[in-house]
């Protein structure tokens, strides 16, 4: 059996990748540090608790990009004649799955802690010798975590279309959106401050709602994924337009009379299928078929694997 | 943008403002302007001890102590430990004494202070004694008061020895370690358990817990030298 063939970035791309992956790396080690600083700040407030587990959530698509585009490139083989690039969506799946069971769990323990009567209290805490309301150190690791949050995200967004990556796209989203949890939490500490300890679950919920909604999101585009929906682009804003630029391409040689193409997005590339019907007395059928494909090929590196059938009239769609 | 503006609104009233952060039910504004301090309190050896009138005890002379820096009269509250949680989360209650500790299963339904001091359990020997390699079967003695000291000398597989209180606890006893020297016992360097213990108060009464840890933190001293001295009763 031939596999397809050996994949590899285009050298722009690849120097995106090794970025992305850099950044991904300064993510893991920093976000991981920051949910330390919650943990030990948390005291009995419900939104930084569900700030501490929205930082440990976060890590999983960070981690999902590491893992997943790493076992991506590898070579396809004869056990693995499609390659392995399908690892990209099981890691997407991954991830979405994790974040939307985590944002159900904290939902849940927002309601079930106002439910059994629960109220964060805020007293001092002994930093340096000195008794300090222990507020002040949730704002600070609130902050901590916020403000690079979003430049990482914002970073990351950036890489996100070039390498055609959805993983690296859902975790950049997300961690743009993170100063509006911290936010939320740090209001819901601030509330307690004043007496009003509603607003400490309340932005847990509201918190865990945004998890939840990321989390489903992203399930909703990985499953679609895996089961072979028309390609979409990396952010989700519109569907991919290369199946229509290949089926043009095709349409405007002077040979093909009619041309009709199906493809599927295996994670960073595209798979796919072409049905030409030859105007009738073609010659050399067979070396045009195969220009057909380089030149398809040419169009976008991600259109890595195209097969040209020849029919007598198109299948019906 | 409009969760920026609303952050920065609140810092602003915050600044504005005099006495940060607040209680949710005004129990500390009450007890300063003349309202007597409701203590709920429990018998745990040894920090809350049963008295004539009045407990006694490490956590009963705190509050006594924190109660007259505020101004404020104590009205002492006995009850369960269960009751009291339950009181202190209704509010029937301004603070609980009854040797919580910091990991007691009771959440977010009472609030709190920092831990005033943190105590370790442990088991000493007194001098000369040779102690054994393993502490299987081993008698340990312990102050029959301490209850949960059975469960953490059998969960090492020694054989935990009642005995009454006041009694002697050598050659092999289990104490506090700030109990071992009093006791004329060494230490073996055996630890049964760490705990951090707390004051409870009422949940969301973030001034009342401030204060109180403020309090608590000015005392360090004189609770260190207080357990120690305990001991020799």
């Amino acid at each position: 059996m031939r596999p397809i063939d050996q994949f590899e970035f285009p050298e722009d791309v690849e120097k995106t990748y090794r970025k992305a992956r850099r950044i991904e790396w300064i993510t893991l080690g920093y976000i991981s540090s920051a949910a330390v600083l919650l943990y030990l700040t948390m005291g009995s407030s419900q939104a930084m608790r569900t700030s501490f587990y929205e930082d440990v959530i976060s890590l999983v698509p960070a981690a999902a990009f590491l893992v997943g585009t790493a076992v991506a490139r590898r070579s396809p083989s004869a056990t693995y004649p499609y390659g392995t690039h399908r690892a990209t969506s099981i890691a997407h799946l991954v991830a979405a799955v994790a974040l939307t069971a985590m944002g159900l769990f904290l939902l849940y323990e927002a309601v079930s802690m106002v439910l059994a009567g629960e109220k964060p209290t805020i007293g001092g805490i002994v930093l340096f010798d000195t008794v300090i309301w222990a507020g002040w150190p949730m704002l600070g690791a609130l902050i901590y975590t916020g403000v690079p949050s979003v430049i990482l995200g914002r970073m990351k967004l950036k890489l996100a279309p070039e390498l055609h990556d959805k993983v690296l796209h859902a975790d950049a989203d997300m961690m743009k959106a993170d100063w509006m949890a911290e936010s939320a939490t740090a209001i819901g500490v601030i509330g307690t401050g004043f007496g009003f300890w509603w607003l400490d679950p309340l932005a847990a919920a509201l918190v865990s709602a945004d998890i939840l909604k990321d989390g489903g999101k992203n399930l909703w585009t990985a499953v679609a994924d895996l089961i072979d929906r028309k390609p979409r682009r990396s952010d989700d804003s519109d569907w991919e337009h290369l199946p229509e630029e290949v089926k043009n391409l095709l349409l405007g040689m002077d040979w093909v009379e009619a041309a009709e193409v199906r493809m599927r997005d295996s994670g960073h590339i595209f798979v796919g299928d072409a049905f030409v019907v030859p105007k009738p007395g073609t010659e050399d059928l067979l070396s045009k078929l195969a220009q057909a494909v380089e030149e398809a090929k040419a169009l976008d590196w991600r259109v890595h694997e195209l097969v040209i059938m020849p029919v007598e009239k198109l299948p019906a769609s | 943008m409009r969760v920026r503006a609303a952050l920065a609104a609140v810092l602003l009233a915050l600044a504005g403002c005099g006495e940060f952060p607040k209680d949710s039910n005004e129990t500390l504004n009450e007890v300063r302007a003349g309202r007597p301090l409701r203590v709920g309190w429990s018998a745990a050896e040894p920090w809350v001890r049963e008295g004539q009138a009045e407990p006694t005890g490490l956590e009963a002379e705190l509050v006594r102590q924190f109660a007259q820096s505020i101004g404020a009269k104590i009205e002492w509250v006995p009850a369960g430990e269960a009751q009291l949680v339950e009181a202190l989360a209704e509010n029937a209650v301004d603070l609980g004494i009854a040797g919580f500790a910091v990991d007691a299963p009771w959440g977010a339904r009472i609030g709190q202070t920092q831990n005033y001091l943190t105590t370790t359990a442990v088991i000493g020997a007194a001098e000369g004694t040779t102690l054994p390699e393993s502490w299987d079967g081993v008698p340990v003695r312990y102050d029959r008061r301490r209850p949960q000291f059975d469960a953490l000398l059998r969960g090492i597989g020694a054989e935990p020895v009642p005995v009454e209180p006041g009694g002697d606890l050598k050659p092999i006893g289990a104490a506090y370690a700030q109990e071992l020297g009093p006791h004329g016992l060494f230490p073996t360097g055996e630890t049964l358990l760490t705990e951090d213990r707390v004051i409870a108060t009422p949940p969301a009464e973030n001034a009342l817990a401030i204060a109180l840890d403020r309090f608590l933190h000015s005392r360090e001293g004189w609770i260190a030298e207080r357990v120690a001295a305990e001991a020799r009763r």
